[in-house]
């Protein structure tokens, strides 16, 4: 336990003191977190909202695709995208492999079944009223359609906090889209698994502390901008 | 004369009909009355008339126009607006929420905030202004609906219960208002299946039940 705890310990003073490569790999990981969760939102969250409030043929098919698709594997995610962004992949000529556009392009893939989901669900347990309301009361269809989501915006923010806490801590597309490149596609997860396999186990764990504080400080930050 | 008027109109939900009227004008002009018992089809009538439910056959003009439904119904849903039998605020102050229907008709926040206030006061309820929607009682919640209905200035209003679950000395005051409301020129029209109170000051009385009229006077 004792080499543990030195590399904890160890780990913890370098994230402290400002180790470059702890900074530059905090710096990645929210970069590509975060861009990913607005990317992901902006598609997603329209998504969420026409299935939760209109009609279709095929709705059932479309929502069962979405609920499977939150099981998929990260690795299945990145071999795809990977097929697509590499050389001999229909998008090779854009050069996005082992670059964080890479990251962020299977991050969104990841995300937006996530956040469909999640946004339909909130929206759709909004009570039936109060659209009715907002119409009787005058409101046009974009106005309904607006005061339907700040009615649940507290579910749609958790859906995009859960999104943006998924895009941080997943490791699988990062590694085989990113290819875990020092001060560039090196996230905190992809670090700890560089670690891991160097045997530097408490360092790890110090990156995975590192990681969970960048959550929890944009996590806080939201809760602040929503009281506000 | 200022009507709503139903031809050959017939809601179905399913299989079952719940409203079948031939031919029915409904003046506006002062306080209509709709009794019934549950089940007569009342609450779907104020639904359609309001531009929120359209009949499945049948045509409905008010004061000389067809009424739309859906995007296109958006001017007539400004002229007509309905108070619910179990109204929902939005997760807002209360003024927020009385303010609703004047800043959706484009009004500025100023103005918009000093009519809400207006109608609260009217409602005997400005003192509620301030509080969150989640923390009113049964009876605060359905004075500032209907606070929220009058700000809008909507020309109709349509009366579901409307004093279903408030205490009598509420109650009481409701219904002054409501009367004059309908004396001041305001087209209201009420439906319940306690019509006591109403009866005496409605120049317009219709009994449905199971979706067909009974009787009009």
């Amino acid at each position: 336990m004792e080499f543990l705890l030195d590399g904890f310990r160890d780990g913890i003073l370098r994230a402290l003191y400002g180790d470059p490569q702890v900074l530059s790999a905090a710096r990645v990981t929210l970069q590509v977190s975060l861009s990913s969760t607005l990317l992901a939102s902006v598609i997603s969250l329209p998504l969420g909202y026409l299935l939760a409030t209109q009609r279709f043929p095929g709705k059932g098919a479309v929502i069962a695709l979405c609920q499977t698709l939150l099981g998929m594997p990260t690795v299945v995610i990145g071999l795809v995208v990977y097929g697509f962004l590499s050389r001999r992949g229909p998008l090779g000529f854009m050069d996005l492999l082992f670059a964080p556009s890479a990251i962020i392009i299977g991050l969104v893939i990841l995300l937006a079944p996530v956040l469909i989901v999640f946004a339909m669900t909130a929206l759709a347990s909004v009570d039936n009223r109060i659209r009715e309301t907002t119409l009787t009361l005058g409101a046009s269809t974009g106005l309904s359609a607006w005061t339907l989501v700040l009615e649940a915006r507290f579910g749609l923010l958790a859906a995009i906090l859960a999104a943006f806490g998924r895009a941080a801590s997943e490791v699988g597309i990062a590694v085989i889209l990113g290819g875990n490149i020092e001060g560039y596609t090196r996230t905190i997860t992809t670090a700890i698994a560089l670690e891991s396999m160097k045997g530097e186990f408490g360092f790890g764990i110090a990156l995975g502390v590192v990681l969970m504080s960048v959550i929890l400080v944009t996590n806080i930050l939201v809760r602040l901008l929503q009281k506000s | 004369m200022s009507t709503f008027i139903l031809k050959g109109i017939q809601v179905s939900f399913e299989h079952s009909k719940a409203l079948e009227i031939d031919d029915l004008e409904i003046p506006v002009n002062g306080m209509a009355l709709v009794t019934g018992p549950n089940g007569a089809g009342k609450t779907t009538l104020l639904r359609m008339l309001a531009g929120l439910h359209p009949p499945n056959r049948g045509t409905l003009r008010y004061k000389g126009e067809d009424v739309f439904y859906g995007r296109k119904g958006l001017s007539h849903r400004r002229r007509v607006t309905l108070v619910a039998q179990d109204p929902v605020l939005f997760r807002k102050k209360v003024l927020a929420n009385v303010a609703f229907g004047v800043r959706a008709r484009g009004f500025k926040s100023e103005i918009a905030a000093a009519r809400a206030l207006e109608a609260l006061k009217m409602m005997g309820c400005e003192h509620l202004a301030e509080r969150g929607a989640s923390a009113l009682s049964g009876g605060e919640l359905r004075r500032v609906a209907l606070a929220r209905a009058l700000a809008t200035g909507a020309e109709t209003l349509l009366l579901d219960e409307p004093t279903a679950g408030v205490d009598a000395e509420n109650s009481e005051r409701l219904q002054q208002l409501i009367a004059s409301l309908a004396s001041s020129g305001r087209g209201i029209v009420i439906c319940t299946h306690q019509p006591e109170w109403a009866q005496s000051q409605a120049q317009f009385r219709m009994r449905l039940d199971h979706g067909r009229i009974v009787s009009v006077t």
